[in-house]
């Protein structure tokens, strides 16, 4: 007989701790995963994780990656430390990513860098936390699941990048469904060189880290986005307003994944331009939250889960690449993640032991 | 052996900094009601934990009907058929009575409830006389009717050992008697109970033996019949506590605090109904009632979370008499309101929040270090841990998860953050509600000291006693209407009793 026993444990797991047993135990288990699909393991660890981190183009990438997802994941933690489970990172991303090719293109083509990028960063924020803000409206006044909001809002945004793409933004020059490419006073790359990361978008992701760090935890308003987030009745019963702490929430939440959607369109290594949505966020808004949980949702530990990520992601990309398989193996990896993930977040709050019973009588016989 | 239902032996359990068993044995007798008594903090509560399969001991060995057993999980304790009453319910909120009983029950069948299953429930409520809508969704229910809730549980589950984790703390007084009958047949027809309490005149209502616990030991066990309270207060406390008479009042002031003719719906249910009451400093009014008759809705509309459908409310703030009507809560606990909430830990309480971040709920404690755009947590550490020394609030430092603290010192935690602010008038919500004897004593001086600097203090009590021995005048509430207003003078305990229960 079979007997799973759960116990509530006195002390929690510590994040560290748990969060380094889901990394190596997901890609381990990928890779054995691929190994079905007749592809060397060891070759395949050599091939995703390890020669990335050898060569300028991998940083660059991985680099590319983890910015987006420290700008989301930052902002996710903020939205996830108020209780509000924002799912719209990628909506979000977009409308910033919306905001930099208006600003660049149509607004002030002509400006220079200086003027271009700070302009595209704000306005990428604005339009973010715009998607945001709906959704923290929605929920903070009528009090709908902002699960389905924020969710429903990236399919919005999705349209609305495909419409510009196709329709008034549409580069004259060629039948894809990208815009024009950006002047090159906007290309953050170009103003980076000869770094090969974002120098503009790195700067203001670890400003922003350590700033949401101190707004979370030293700030009075910090104070009532955690407190409505770990116990809305004691915390609106001594006064703290509940709209207050989701509406601020969602607004920064949104607006930093707009940061992102900046970063994603002006910092990308191939040509700065809006294409397809689908090749702008590709999945970085849900594999943010990934980034954001295994941080123990804390601001500062996003540096190192984002950068880690970045290169996860990167991995799935160098297999389908290195051994011609499809978007499935970048799947791959964030999937198994996800559900290692699920399970540790249950196994640091609960101790879970198995014990078979016959197997044990069997043994006794030995 | 045989006529021992557990025998417990030398049990340790350590937490972080904490024996709370200490080679503690222990046997309850098949038949008997056999209560545990001892202040908190005491591991009377660690005990039952371990006899229930929540906690796992260090050491020591337990046999339950002379069996030697293990007992690794709440399951394992239900096949023994013991089974702990917890000191709060632990229910799905959202569900029904009736839904929360057959939870996990094997014979409820696949679909919910069935009709075989809600005769039996309905049965139960009758025979046991335990009074509780089994359609009404848990949510609505007030802590005490909650409670009967896990009584039907026990029940239905065939437990033979039932714990009572300090079950009796929010019953009136025919709801305590009815329960006192049910322990006794229980007991008398091949059951055995143990009755967790820190109330000495409780033991001598129930008890056939009594064991006493301090500081994680057992320093006795007795017949009731052969020990005195004197004997056991003795033992409890380590030495000889002499109950002492509460000073008396000064001289009430002027008019505080005013509520007019206030009116609550609570989805479509009027909760309160037309409800006038005129505080004064320097006095403590006492609102008698059993639980859920308007007290929760109407302290909740004085503090600002619920609006009220008619009526106004007007308290006199920094000399000025103001409608406060439809001011947010932030400005009420601002302008010198404060609230002791009932439910400590849901309403009371951040749990996975620290204890210094709990103190400063509500932004009223240690301005200065609040004011600035950042907060100056190492300041508030200072003067938290003076706080903590002052409140004598039993917590390793600053810096603990508030959840980490037991529930007498969750409510001094609450009590520190209340008083601190310097209310002129205050709200106090069942606050001794499970706590024990000397926490008790403690919070009642502190509410006595505040009234006598001038405080006006609304004291909602499902407890005569405090009632009686705190209040300068009494008001009796009772669906949602005031039955009747007594001065200490001419308050009678069978008057205020008939009030509570009689409907109109």
């Amino acid at each position: 007989m079979i007997r799973i026993i759960i116990k509530k444990r006195e002390k929690e797991l510590p994040y560290a701790y748990s969060s380094t047993i889901v990394i190596l135990v997901s890609i381990f288990l990928s890779l054995v995963v691929l190994s079905f699909f007749g592809i060397n393991p060891m070759i395949a660890l050599w091939e995703a994780f390890v020669l990335p981190i050898l060569t300028v183009y991998g940083w660059a990438n991985i680099l590319y990656n983890g910015l987006i997802l420290l700008l989301c994941g930052v902002g996710l933690v903020i939205a996830f430390k108020a209780g509000v489970w924002n799912i719209g990172a990628e909506g979000q991303m977009l409308m910033g990513a919306i905001a930099a090719t208006w600003v660049s293109l149509y607004l002030i083509p002509k400006a220079p860098s200086i003027v271009m990028i700070p302009s595209m960063f704000i306005v990428g924020f604005l339009f973010g936390a715009l998607w945001g803000f709906i959704a923290g409206v929605l929920k903070a006044k009528l009090g709908v699941n902002e699960v389905l909001t924020t969710m429903m809002l990236n399919y919005i945004a999705y349209q609305i990048v495909y419409y510009l793409v196709m329709g008034p933004w549409a580069n004259p020059a060629t039948s894809y469904p990208v815009s024009k490419p950006f002047p090159e006073q906007a290309w953050l790359l170009s103003v980076s060189r000869p770094l090969p990361v974002s120098v503009p978008t790195l700067i203001l992701a670890l400003t922003i880290a350590p700033l949401v760090h101190l707004m979370l935890f030293r700030t009075k308003l910090g104070y009532e986005i955690r407190a409505i987030g770990s116990n809305p009745i004691a915390a609106r019963t001594y006064g703290i307003s509940y709209a207050k702490a989701v509406i601020i929430s969602m607004l920064l939440s949104g607006g930093l994944a707009g940061l992102a959607g900046v970063h994603a369109v002006a910092g990308s290594i191939l040509t700065p331009q809006l294409r397809r949505p689908e090749q702008v966020s590709r999945g970085f808004g849900f594999v943010a939250i990934l980034v954001a949980w295994l941080s123990g949702i804390k601001p500062l530990p996003v540096i190192f889960t984002s950068i880690l990520m970045g290169l996860v992601f990167l991995a799935g990309f160098a297999i389908q690449i290195s051994f011609a398989r499809g978007i499935g193996s970048t799947h791959l990896f964030t999937g198994v993640m996800l559900l290692i993930l699920s399970i540790m977040e249950t196994y640091r709050r609960y101790e879970i032991s198995v014990r078979i019973h016959a197997l044990r009588r069997i043994l006794r016989w030995f | 052996m045989n006529n021992l239902a557990i025998k417990a032996v030398g049990i340790t359990k350590r937490f972080p900094g904490v024996t709370a068993n200490d080679n503690v044995s222990f046997e309850l007798r098949v038949g008997e009601i056999h209560v545990l008594l001892g202040e908190n903090g005491a591991g009377k509560t660690t005990l039952m934990n371990i006899l229930a399969g929540l906690y796992s001991k260090d050491s020591g060995e337990i046999y339950v009907w002379g069996q030697k057993v293990e007992i690794k999980s709440p399951q394992d304790a239900l096949k023994l058929g013991i089974y702990l009453v917890p000191q709060t319910p632990k229910l799905v909120r959202s569900m029904t009575v009736l839904e929360n009983v057959v939870i996990g029950l094997k014979k409820a069948g696949i679909i919910l409830p069935t009709r075989k299953v809600r005769d039996l429930v309905e049965g139960l409520t009758k025979s046991y006389h335990i009074i509780v809508d089994i359609d009404a969704p848990v949510y609505r229910l007030s802590a005490s009717e909650q409670k009967r809730i896990e009584l039907l549980k026990a029940l239905i589950r065939h437990a033979r050992i039932l714990i009572f984790d300090e079950l009796t703390t929010s019953l009136s007084p025919s709801e305590k008697a009815d329960l006192l009958k049910f322990m006794r047949k229980f007991a008398r027809s091949g059951g055995a109970i143990i009755f967790v309490t820190h109330k000495m005149h409780e033991v001598f209502e129930v008890g056939d033996r009594v064991t006493v616990m301090r500081n994680g030991r057992v320093v006795g066990t007795f017949d009731v019949s052969e020990v005195t309270p004197d004997k056991l207060t003795e033992l409890m406390f380590g030495k000889s506590i002499k109950p002492e008479s509460i000073p008396r009042l000064t001289k009430p002031g002027d008019v505080m605090f005013r509520i007019d003719n206030l009116w609550v719906d609570l989805d479509g249910y009027k909760c309160v109904r037309g409800v006038s009451l005129d505080l004064h400093s320097g006095e403590i009014l006492g609102l008698a009632g059993v639980a859920g008759n308007g007290q929760k809705e109407l302290v909740e509309t004085i503090i600002g979370i619920r609006q009220p459908s008619k009526g106004k409310i007007y308290a006199k703030l920094n000399g000025k008499f103001v409608d406060i009507t439809d001011k947010p809560t932030i400005w009420r606990l601002k302008s010198g309101i404060s609230y002791i909430p009932e439910d400590r830990i849901r309403q009371g309480i951040i749990p996975d929040m620290t204890v210094m971040e709990n103190v400063i709920l509500g932004f009223r404690f240690s301005e200065d270090a609040i004011s600035g755009l950042l907060i100056n947590w190492s300041k508030i550490k200072a003067q938290v841990s003076e706080i903590i020394k002052k409140y004598e609030i039993a917590t390793p430092s600053a810096d603990v998860l508030a959840k980490y603290l037991s529930g007498g010192n969750i409510q001094k935690l609450i009590i520190a953050r209340e008083f601190e602010s310097k209310p002129t008038i205050l709200i106090a919500f069942n606050p001794t509600l499970g706590l024990d004897a000397s926490s008790t004593r403690y919070i009642w001086e502190m509410l006595i000291e505040m009234r006598n600097k001038g405080a006006a203090i609304l004291l909602i009590s499902e407890d005569l006693d405090e009632i009686l021995s705190l209040s300068d005048r009494i008001a009796v509430i009772s669906e949602g209407e005031i039955r009747g207003i007594f001065s200490r003078e001419e308050a009678r305990l069978d008057d205020i009793g008939r009030l509570m229960v009689r409907a109109k």
